[in-house]
């Protein structure tokens, strides 16, 4: 049925074409905007697609609004007020399971746990998004102008490429950490740790983009544009550009889930930040040497970070597989 | 080749000034370093020419082997690389046998079975795969398999081969997952080429004709992303290592970052640097050789 559907609307677009090109009108056969609308309204159709988005809505909303979440919670909002002695009957608190006074349970100082990973979701989301746009602000760039213009520039920039590439991610990470927090005496703030990442993540963006915008550069309307009279700039901008950046905008959102799990490997390696930063890694190297007696200091951030990782994974798969001509 | 090499070197070399702390200083621990005793020293590592020298003077070593004295250790970098490496090598070994075995054997299965249940779990167990952090992954065998049931070592290497199977494992599974769905989406867009119908319509078997003809042509790209990631493995899986306490590559390189130890860290990171430049080397000459359409360009 759904197939049929399909297979309607791909006629209906057919014929409304031929009507266009009938009537002369060329400015109907554009395919640049035609790509994504129809991409638009295939990717609203798959139920992953909605599955996807509301998990990142969530989390996106755990990030902008953690008291939302906390509201309900029974116990402390702060995820920073902890005391080891509850104040009413004066036991220990520390490292209680899930209960129904605190949700998920409390760590070894007796913070609340449940507040702790709800606001553990800003700094992940954070890293995520800004890491994904210094990716992607310096990978298209890079790519674009290496792809598009070639010569000495483009050999160049691959060298540079290169380098970057051959260089093991965490331990250029760490280095470079240090390098830039060296003015604030080793306070590393979220910023720092968004552009680290994004800064050594970028390679393999402008290797993609530079690849698409090579192929993008043989195709025939560029070669009509150019007999047409057009300047490289608006061949590059309104024919090469929208052709060539799907690909790369595909990269890029499956990479979110990645840069999420870069941070989370760093604060996890006690190499990125530090107390008391609330980061879902840092929760987890507290959590290691209690697996087995407090197993819910492990879960809880473990669920939650792959969860969010799972939502921008599934998400950039879905806009994938929409992009993709070939999966019609 | 050389310039990357050069570029990379010259860029570690100058990192490893940006880890803070003084590694002189902490060669008399705690108490205070008598001044003569300290510019002996200084001058000794050559740590008083300007820096461009004493990076010609380390790379002249390199070249002959010589990766110079982990100044904390008081021992030999080389002698330490020679201990490490042959463990991350272990690991990185048997991680690759475990994603080649089921990483293609799934990717293959679940593009003849497309849309099929099968093709449908291997969807969903690799995208799983991918989500969970590995070090989540890591903990969880650890427990489960470790100290709940019993089954593997939770960590170290004292038991031989056998402590490798279990971080190996933790290791390929999400390379595994990538390789699945690579080898998936490349085996199912090959089938779908004209030649293929042709060897069918010769009447070839379905074994030689996904065999000989299909795989062939779809593995290339897979065969790419497995050698670049064992590259990418012998330069230290650093979370697992971390995880299990397996004194390889990468566990050496993070406690010595942590120890300010300079010449571990710039040493071994050269090392990694080397190994995946040669790697990447390898896979090209091997492009070439599995794709006769590159030969001939």
């Amino acid at each position: 049925m759904e197939q049929q559907l399909r297979e309607d609307e791909r006629i209906e677009a057919a014929e409304a074409e031929l009507e266009a090109a009938a009537a002369g009108d060329i400015a109907a056969l554009e395919h640049e905007a035609g790509l994504f609308s129809d991409a638009w309204r295939e990717i609203r159709r798959r139920k992953l697609f909605w599955l996807a988005a509301f998990i990142i809505s969530v989390f996106s909303l755990m990030a902008v609004a953690p008291g939302l979440f906390t509201a309900p919670s029974p116990a402390t909002h702060d995820p920073r007020e902890c005391s080891l002695r509850n104040r009413e009957t004066g036991e220990f608190q520390d490292l209680l399971r899930p209960s129904g006074e605190h949700w998920f349970g409390t760590d070894i100082q007796g913070c609340d746990y449940y507040a702790r990973v709800i606001h553990g979701a800003r700094v992940s989301i954070i890293v995520g998004i800004g890491g994904t746009a210094i990716l992607l602000a310096l990978g298209l760039l890079v790519g674009g102008t290496s792809g598009f213009y070639g010569g000495w520039v483009d050999t160049i920039a691959q060298r540079v490429v290169d380098v970057l590439f051959a260089f093991p991610f965490i331990v250029a990470a760490i280095l470079f950490l240090n390098a830039i927090t060296v003015g604030t005496g080793g306070k590393r703030t979220v910023w720092h740790v968004v552009a680290v990442i994004g800064v050594f993540g970028w390679p393999t963006l402008s290797r993609i983009f530079r690849g698409a915008v090579l192929q993008a550069k043989e195709k025939e309307y560029v070669e009509a544009a150019r007999a047409l009279g057009a300047s490289n700039r608006r061949i590059l901008f309104r024919h090469v550009f929208p052709n060539a950046i799907a690909p790369a905008i595909v990269y890029a959102m499956i990479g979110i889930g990645s840069l999420i799990v870069a941070e989370a490997a760093l604060s996890y390696l006690g190499l990125g930040l530090q107390l008391p930063a609330i980061s879902w890694g840092l929760m987890i190297n507290n959590a290691q040497d209690r697996i087995l007696s407090s197993p819910h200091l492990l879960l809880f951030p473990g669920l939650f970070l792959s969860l969010m990782v799972l939502g921008f994974l599934l998400m950039g798969d879905v806009v994938r597989d929409a992009l993709d001509p070939r999966t019609r | 080749m050389i310039p990357t090499f050069i570029g990379a070197t010259l860029l570690v070399f100058f990192a490893g000034f940006a880890l803070p702390g003084d590694p002189v200083a902490a060669l008399s621990g705690e108490r205070a370093m008598s001044p003569a005793i300290r510019e002996n020293l200084i001058h000794r590592y050559h740590l008083d020419e300007p820096v461009w020298k004493q990076y010609m003077l380390y790379m002249g070593d390199v070249v002959q082997g010589d990766l110079g004295e982990s100044v904390l250790r008081r021992r030999e970098v080389k002698e330490i690389f020679l201990e490490a490496f042959p463990r991350t090598a272990r690991l990185a070994g048997l991680a690759i046998i475990i994603e080649i075995i089921v990483g293609l054997g799934a990717g293959v299965m679940a593009a003849l079975r497309k849309d099929k249940f099968l093709d449908q779990l291997v969807l969903v167990s690799t995208t799983l795969a991918v989500s969970i952090p590995i070090f989540v992954l890591g903990f969880l065998a650890q427990s489960v398999f470790g100290l709940h049931w019993d089954i593997f070592p939770v960590g170290g290497i004292q038991d031989g081969w056998f402590s490798y199977m279990l971080p190996a494992i933790v290791l390929a599974t999400v390379s595994l997952a990538y390789v699945a769905r690579l080898t998936r989406a490349t085996l199912s867009e090959t089938l779908r080429e004209d030649y293929i119908r042709t060897a069918r319509a010769k009447g070839l078997s379905n074994a030689r004709v996904i065999g000989r003809h299909g795989l062939r042509n779809a593995l290339i790209p897979v065969i790419t992303f497995i050698g670049l990631d064992l590259a990418a493995l012998l330069g230290g899986a650093i979370i697992t290592e971390t995880v299990f306490n397996i004194p390889g590559m990468g566990l050496t390189i993070v406690r010595a970052i942590g120890a300010r130890d300079h010449a571990i860290v710039v040493g071994f990171t050269i090392a990694a640097v080397v190994i995946y430049l040669l790697a990447s080397l390898l896979i090209d000459l091997l492009y070439a050789v599995l794709d006769p359409r590159i030969r001939y360009e």
